[in-house]
């Protein structure tokens, strides 16, 4: 039992640690329809029980934008980012929220307008105050 | 909507030409206000690379502010707004801008008419909602961007 017992006393934190640490957090590239725009979507954790920071670069042919804020949910994957293009220099991107909640962000991906707008929404309303 | 060129004929928003751009350039807001806005030369010289439109706010034969617009895929953003600040609180503000809405509502480009501006500025939001914009989010600089909901 003691030779046992010394693997699950290391298992254990690492469990715990992993835990705490919340669940996955996936990097998405989205190209445009065309294929000559794309949005990379990248996330990290500053602190293991803290927010996920996302990262949004916005990618045109003659350079990028990227900003950042953060995303109320334990993980980023595609169950909860999604991204709709609505032609080959707008596009919406989804990113929900564990409470129900979401951010939804209005890009522009156009030769003079590099652009996003961030909006909270509550049950798919816009909510802004 | 009000009629805006009925209110009032001696306010009046034209485009800028090459005898009345530097006039826009000596414009001046009060020191509080300058943080908001870049300077009009700035803009002026963005204008020559983006798909942005400067205007001229003229009170009689005097250029008293600037105004500019873009469009970007049928949505059309009042990009800058000003007037100078020895004409500030007489209602020119107001009257120039229910024509620059009447020209944009106007536009087979504009399906939307947004603007923007810095999150401290207070007054701009109540400007621009006494003639009809919402809040509707956030921009990348976190700015306010509104949208015009009278259309």
């Amino acid at each position: 039992m003691k030779i046992l017992r010394r693997p699950l006393l290391l298992i254990l934190p690492m469990l715990l640690f992993i835990t705490a640490c919340g669940g996955p957090i996936e990097s998405f590239n989205f190209k445009s329809p065309d294929g000559d725009r794309s949005i990379d979507v990248t996330g990290k954790r500053e602190s293991p029980a803290g927010p996920i920071i996302v990262s949004v670069k916005l990618n045109v042919p003659q350079g990028s934008e990227t900003f950042s804020f953060e995303h109320q949910a334990g993980s980023l994957t595609k169950e909860n980012v999604s991204a709709t293009w609505i032609n080959n220099g707008r596009c919406n991107l989804t990113f929900k929220h564990d409470d129900g909640t979401s951010w939804e962000v209005e890009t522009f991906l156009l030769d003079d307008k590099v652009q996003a707008i961030k909006k909270f929404q509550i049950d798919g309303k816009s909510i802004f105050h | 909507m009000e009629n805006p060129s009925s209110t009032d004929r001696r306010v009046q928003l034209k485009p800028l030409t090459r005898y009345t751009w530097e006039q826009a350039t000596q414009l001046q807001l009060h020191d509080y206000q300058a943080d908001f806005l870049p300077s009009v030369m700035f803009s002026l010289a963005q204008s020559k690379f983006e798909n942005l439109f400067p205007y001229g706010i003229f009170e009689g034969d005097d250029l008293v502010g600037f105004a500019m617009y873009g469009e970007f895929d049928q949505v059309c953003w009042i990009s800058r707004f000003m007037l100078d600040k020895a004409h500030q609180e007489k209602g020119i503000g107001r009257l120039a801008l229910l024509q620059l809405l009447d020209l944009l509502r106007k536009s087979p480009r504009c399906k939307e008419i947004r603007t923007s501006f810095a999150r401290q500025n207070a007054l701009a939001e109540y400007f621009f909602r006494s003639v009809g914009f919402e809040p509707m989010g956030e921009g990348v600089d976190r700015e306010i961007v509104m949208r015009w909901t009278k259309k």
